[in-house]
């Protein structure tokens, strides 16, 4: 079964083939966890999204209609669940504050520690961006999507994605001159 | 000179213009160094954004999603079977009572109005030789 393709597995998962579930959910499972961690920038979110977004899947797999790739389904799903995903226990911990306060990243002397905490102070923007920002930002630098993918996947138009990234990365831009 | 925009940049960047578009704008980086300066400083967004790295799902990931899932009703193909199926034995039942009721109704008719009418269990218990005799002493009796 594992050789399945992708339609093949979500057709036996509409008609409760646990099997081809598990594959799908084998196959996709990294790049799923990868979007809700970037998306949310928590780990336990991430997870907590995730397996909410595989569950739809199992659940809507008999609305699947085969005029768009699989993965395409997947990542709208993820897309709409994770703009409707309330997280009731969010908090940042003092760490986290630590992290991007610019004083104790101004004290932090070797280079390798200042180039992780701009990392972590990068994620946090990205975390704060406008849900369909941050989403589009997503799909293009870590999934690879294209423009129109992206528009596919997130039902909209093509120009609105590229306005989109583009104020997601002039954001990303001017933040970092805050930073340096 | 006419500079490029910033999100023709982002474009160009994300190999999402057509040949001559990003011919033109290849051509024009190398000549206007205000627009290469922009270039550089919005190419290194793309560079930062790669640097933040990947996650990975734990071991026990995709049983406890398999765990959590509900079982799916059947198919609705397998109800249109099923439902066939008990359509069919309600009415084959139906028509055999019907049928035995039918038969029960006309033999007491003939037992009930007619002495001299053999009943269907009479008719039943005899044999084919036996019912002609029964028959003819019948038809002398009602002479």
């Amino acid at each position: 079964m594992d050789n399945l393709s992708d339609e093949k597995l979500i057709a036996l998962t509409a008609e409760g083939e646990d099997n081809a579930f598990r594959i799908i959910v084998d196959r996709y499972r990294d790049r799923i966890m990868n979007t809700a961690y970037k998306f949310t920038n928590e780990y336990d979110l991430a997870q907590d999204l995730s397996q909410e977004i595989f569950l739809k899947v199992w659940k809507y797999a008999d609305t699947f209609r085969h005029d768009s790739s699989l993965s395409t389904w997947i990542f709208r799903i993820a897309y709409n669940t994770a703009v409707n995903f309330k997280n009731k226990n969010s908090k940042h911990s003092n760490a986290d504050i630590d992290l991007i306060n610019p004083k104790f990243i101004a004290q932090d002397e070797t280079a390798k520690r200042t180039n992780k905490r701009r990392i972590e102070k990068l994620k946090e923007e990205i975390a704060h961006l406008p849900e369909r920002q941050r989403m589009a930002l997503i799909l293009k630098h870590f999934e690879g999507y294209s423009y129109s993918e992206i528009a596919e996947i997130m039902k909209t138009s093509r120009k609105a994605v590229e306005n989109l990234l583009y104020r997601a990365r002039e954001t990303l831009r001017k933040s970092r001159g805050e930073l340096l | 000179m006419n500079h490029i925009k910033k999100i023709d940049i982002y474009r160009y960047l994300d190999k999402e213009c057509s040949d001559s578009e990003q011919y033109r704008i290849s051509e024009h980086l190398k000549s206007c160094s205000e627009c290469n300066a922009l270039y550089s400083d919005i190419s290194s967004i793309y560079s930062r954004l790669n640097s933040i790295e990947d996650i990975h799902a734990d071991d026990l990931f995709t049983e406890r999603i398999v765990a959590s899932t509900q079982p799916k009703p059947a198919p609705l193909k397998h109800f249109a079977f099923g439902f066939a199926v008990t359509i069919a034995v309600i009415i084959s039942v139906s028509a055999g009572v019907f049928i035995t009721d039918l038969l029960g109704t006309s033999a007491d008719y003939y037992a009930d109005n007619s002495e001299n009418t053999l009943t269907i269990s009479s008719l039943s218990d005899t044999p084919e030789n036996t019912l002609i005799d029964a028959l003819r002493e019948l038809s002398e009796d009602t002479r």
